[in-house]
């Protein structure tokens, strides 16, 4: 049966992503996470000036290419589990889960981002998320780690940073030592008539074709 | 503009919420006059609730309200007292002050003062009380010796501010004679006079101290008794005992029969005036009549006939019924000498049997919707539990399991299953309501529409105590005056049209509703002069809603129930039906969102019925679990007619389109699983699940056949919003997801592949 456990996240992050992970379940208060974590974190990233605020994110990894999100719009991070398809729905929704009696819907954020899905594996995972009042779980291919990170490293982003994902989807770029954060804009990239308009265009494709 | 600040706005909301029935209640009643002016009991019952309305309005310090509905009493009261005439010109009046009450409600509900009426309304509902100018309430003091002289009531008369406590002092009243008679019974069985007649002294003070507010002379002439019987009780003589007691319990029970009514603001005409007397002339020691005296252990009933307590009923009295029902109550209590020792002993039972009925007013509370939804989805999660706890227990019995364990564990699921499903029932019950809910408002919109179009037109209400849930009595009303303004306005000819027609000048106008099986079927059916399928096919046509072929093969049946297609109704008038810019497709779609069916017939110049076709609930519902492809979905029991196993030889082609043939019927069939582009579709499916929606019947097939189970309908997400075919999502016993199958969906989608393909 596939129970609602959570996440532990994948091996080379444990270190980080223990504490802050949200791997308690649903009842999990982001901000009690972020209010326990500070003297592991302290260490690790440092805090350059007090004026400068601190991001939590959440990054995972879809195609190679590594994202991040707000912490506080992460709800939970689940193993895989069951996802009912729904007959007729938008190209990139997988389908429906039981989120502990809620029924959710799943998108495959591959498909979102125009790359062909490929077959869940042990690392794939969905993230639960909340955006405005709506609860939606996205899968990735793998999740790394919580990240605490300055506000300063984040920078707008360009206009062309990715050739997988649209910029407007995009809240920024996180740059650290040898790694680039592309933070997801998600009330954007879930948005229906966004998903909807993805199928228009894929349907207008495979006509033209 | 003032406010109503300083009224506890809990209060306030109270006081709206019970005006506001009351005033849906006149609206129904006032219109029922008009067709019987000279119901005196209907102008009575019109009469209470504008003086209960009165009444709190005057408690509040609602000063402008109070004098509004005054006014509207006084003239209510000359046609009461046949002073005034009940005509049109009068209830338009009335009806007219009636909406305005409602607007002054909706002020106060705001915490606004309400705005006073024009005075020229005042004026006019005067001018019907004229004759009876004074005001209401001497003129009823008038009337209550008269009716007292006819009747075995008589109408408790207090000023409008002890009123409201009414009922709170009288279960006062009820409980303390209760205390008081059980104290009585202890002397059957205790020896101890004194201590017993010491505890009635208490009891007997409060009750005085109550008494006093009913302002009854005869309640405290009785109490009197009682307590100079308690005073005297230990030093009383065996044989003034054997006197007295009898009166006491007598009394006490006379007491408590009054108690029960007193709430009412009635009287019981019981007359303790000689008993009384008796008692305390008996108690001093002074001779009575020979033939009042009494012997061992005498009943009740004798007792109240030797003093003379209950009335010679008068048979032609037409509120002989309760003098009647409280010398029942008193033949109850007197049972056989033998009985009556045990009678006594279950005194108490008779008591809780009295509270029940005195408290009979108060047997309902309010709760806020807020939490019945709450409740309601408990109970849903409580279902899918149950249905796991019941998966668990078949796989356990194919483990190799303890025998004992087994039948124990099958046991438990059993009555889980009989306890969840009660539950289930009883929280569905607390959210049913009568269909007059919102039936109660159509007698009045009749009679306005057919004032303004000069029609004669009856409306005919059957069925309105047939309960449904909350959620349908909230959508059904805007569907259902849809359709009776359509009829009214367009359906019914006027009354020269009928007479040429040879039908009665007055038009009849038929609502209905009725339980059938897991639905509730409302009609709506008038005697116009229906629907002309030929107009409706040239405008269907002209629409575009169809084409040429397609109205060839369409029975007319089926043309007119093209009124409801979108796009057909809200366009220029149509014939003798159209909207008043809200389409009948929007009737059909309210309807449909209740997983409801909406049919139409129709004979040419006869008349029209509307049937709808409601679930009862919409939450909970039982469900046909079938495995389509690799996936298992659920098929709404309701909408399942039958299921086969259809031969090869029983499907053919039709303009492309695979039906199979059942006994005598052709039926579409949809293949779900390529329907579903199910990924893996698995051996071509063998059953035939038959599905009815309307009057369309197809046949899904399906791979195979899981079971019944009840489903918990979950709303999909929006990004599913243009699924047609899928009517929510239900988890199953193993926690896993189960698509819901859309019945009314899955017939569209035949119905739009005809339509494309012709």
């Amino acid at each position: 049966m596939s129970s609602p456990t959570t996440l532990d996240a994948p091996p080379e992050s444990t270190r980080d992503a223990n504490p802050t992970t949200p791997s308690a379940p649903a009842a999990m208060d982001t901000s009690d996470a972020a209010s326990e974590s500070p003297q592991q974190e302290a260490s690790q990233q440092g805090r350059t000036s007090e004026d400068h605020e601190q991001l939590q994110l959440v990054t995972f990894v879809v195609e190679n290419e590594e994202y991040a999100v707000d912490i506080l719009q992460v709800q939970e991070i689940n193993r895989m589990m069951d996802i009912t398809r729904v007959p007729q729905s938008p190209e990139c929704v997988e389908g429906v889960i039981n989120l502990r009696g809620r029924i959710i819907p799943v998108v495959d954020l591959r498909r979102r981002f125009g790359i062909d899905s490929r077959d869940h594996d042990n690392a794939s995972r969905i993230v639960v998320v909340e955006v405005g009042e709506r609860v939606i779980g996205f899968t990735v291919d793998q999740v790394n780690e919580v990240l605490r990170v300055d506000n300063s490293v984040v920078e707008p982003a360009p206009s062309l940073v990715t050739n997988k994902v649209d910029s407007a989807y995009i809240d920024g770029v996180g740059k650290l030592d040898d790694r680039l954060l592309i933070l997801l804009d998600l009330s954007k990239l879930l948005h229906i008539d966004e998903l909807t308009q993805i199928d228009r265009v894929t349907s207008e494709n495979r006509d033209a074709a | 503009m003032s406010t109503l600040d300083h009224i506890d706005p809990d209060i306030l909301n109270d006081f709206v919420t019970e005006s506001n029935e009351l005033i849906e209640q006149l609206d129904q009643d006032l219109v029922q006059l008009e067709h019987r002016p000279d119901d005196l009991d209907l102008i009575n019952s019109i009469f209470r609730p504008l003086h209960t309305i009165k009444g709190s309005a005057g408690f509040l310090s609602l000063d402008t309200l109070r004098d509004f509905v005054h006014a509207a009493e006084d003239a209510l009261n000359a046609m009461r007292k046949g002073e005034a005439k009940v005509t049109m010109e009068t209830m338009d009046l009335l009806l007219k002050s009636v909406d305005l009450l409602r607007g002054q409600m909706e002020e106060v509900e705001d915490q606004r003062m309400p705005t006073p009426v024009e005075p020229s309304l005042i004026e006019a509902l005067k001018a019907i009380g004229a004759g009876d100018s004074q005001a209401s309430t001497p003129a009823k003091q008038e009337e209550a010796p008269q009716k007292a002289g006819r009747s075995e009531e008589v109408q408790l008369e207090l000023a409008d501010n002890k009123m409201d406590l009414l009922p709170f002092m009288a279960s006062d009243l009820i409980e303390t004679i209760s205390t008081l008679t059980e104290i009585n019974d202890a002397f059957e069985t205790d020896e101890d006079r004194a201590t017993i007649a010491g505890r009635m002294l208490d009891v007997i003070e409060e009750l005085r101290r109550l008494a006093d507010f009913f302002e009854v002379d005869s309640l405290c002439r009785e109490i009197d008794a009682l307590r100079a019987f308690a005073q005297k009780a230990s030093s009383t003589g065996e044989e003034i005992w054997g006197q007295t007691h009898p009166r006491v319990i007598a009394l006490l029970d006379v007491m408590s029969q009054q108690a029960n009514v007193i709430g009412e603001a009635r009287l019981l005409a019981l007359d303790t005036t000689q008993l009384t007397k008796r008692l305390l002339a008996q108690l001093n020691g002074e001779a009575i009549d020979e033939d009042a005296s009494l012997g061992d252990n005498e009943s009740i009933e004798h007792v109240l006939q030797v003093d003379q307590v209950v009335a010679s009923s008068d048979p032609e009295s037409d509120e002989g019924q309760t003098a009647a029902s409280s010398s029942e109550d008193a033949t109850e209590n007197s049972q056989p000498d033998q009985l009556k020792q045990s009678e006594r002993r279950a005194g108490n039972d008779r008591r809780s049997g009295d509270e029940r009925r005195n408290t009979g007013g108060e047997q309902t509370i309010r709760v806020d919707i807020s939490r019945l939804e709450n409740l309601l989805n408990l109970v849903g999660e409580l279902v899918l539990q149950k249905n796991r706890v019941g998966a668990m227990t078949r796989k356990s019995q194919q483990l190799d399991l303890d025998q004992d364990f087994c039948e124990e564990l099958s046991q438990i699921s059993s009555d889980l299953d009989r306890v969840t499903g009660d539950l289930q029932m009883s929280v569905m019950k607390t959210r049913l309501q009568p269909m007059n809910k919102v039936f109660g408002r159509f007698p009045r919109l009749i009679r306005d529409l057919a004032r303004s179009t000069n029609k004669n037109i009856d409306l005919q209400i059957t069925g309105g105590d047939t309960e449904v849930d909350k959620s349908v009595i909230e959508a059904i009303g805007d569907p259902l005056v849809h359709i009776l303004r359509n009829s009214s306005d367009h359906g019914i000819e006027t009354p020269d049209e009928r007479a040429t027609a040879g039908k009665p000048e007055n038009a009849t106008i038929q609502l209905s509703a009725q339980h059938e099986g897991n639905h509730v079927v409302i009609r709506i059916a008038d005697d116009g002069r229906g629907i002309n399928p030929k107009v409706i096919a040239k405008k269907a046509l002209e629409k575009g809603v169809v084409t040429e072929d397609q109205l060839n093969s369409m029975t007319d049946h089926q043309i007119i129930q093209m009124v409801f297609a979108a796009g057909f109704s809200t366009a220029e008038k149509v014939s003798n039906l159209s909207g008043r810019g809200v389409g009948m497709d929007v009737v059909r779609t309210n309807i449909t969102a209740l997983n409801g069916f909406i049919d139409l017939t129709s004979e040419f110049g006869k008349g029209t019925t509307v049937t709808f076709k409601i679930p009862l609930t919409v939450a909970i519902m039982p469900a046909m679990m079938v495995e389509v492809g690799n996936e298992m979905y659920a098929v709404p029991l309701p909408n399942i007619l039958e299921i086969v196993r259809p031969e090869e030889t029983q499907f053919s082609s039709v303009k492309g389109r695979r039906v199979m043939k059942l006994r005598e019927d052709v039926l579409p069939v949809i293949e779900l699983n390529t329907f579903f582009r199910c990924e893996d579709a698995g051996d071509p499916p063998r059953f035939a699940v038959v599905v009815e929606m309307g009057d369309e019947r197809l046949a899904l097939m399906v791979n195979s056949l899981i079971g019944q189970q009840e489903v918990v309908i979950k709303p999909l997400d929006n990004y599913f919003e243009k699924v047609q075919s899928i009517n929510g999502a239900t988890v199953r016993d193993d926690g896993g997801v189960s698509l819901i199958a859309d019945i009314a969906g899955l017939v569209n989608s035949i119905k739009d592949e005809r339509n494309q393909a012709a």
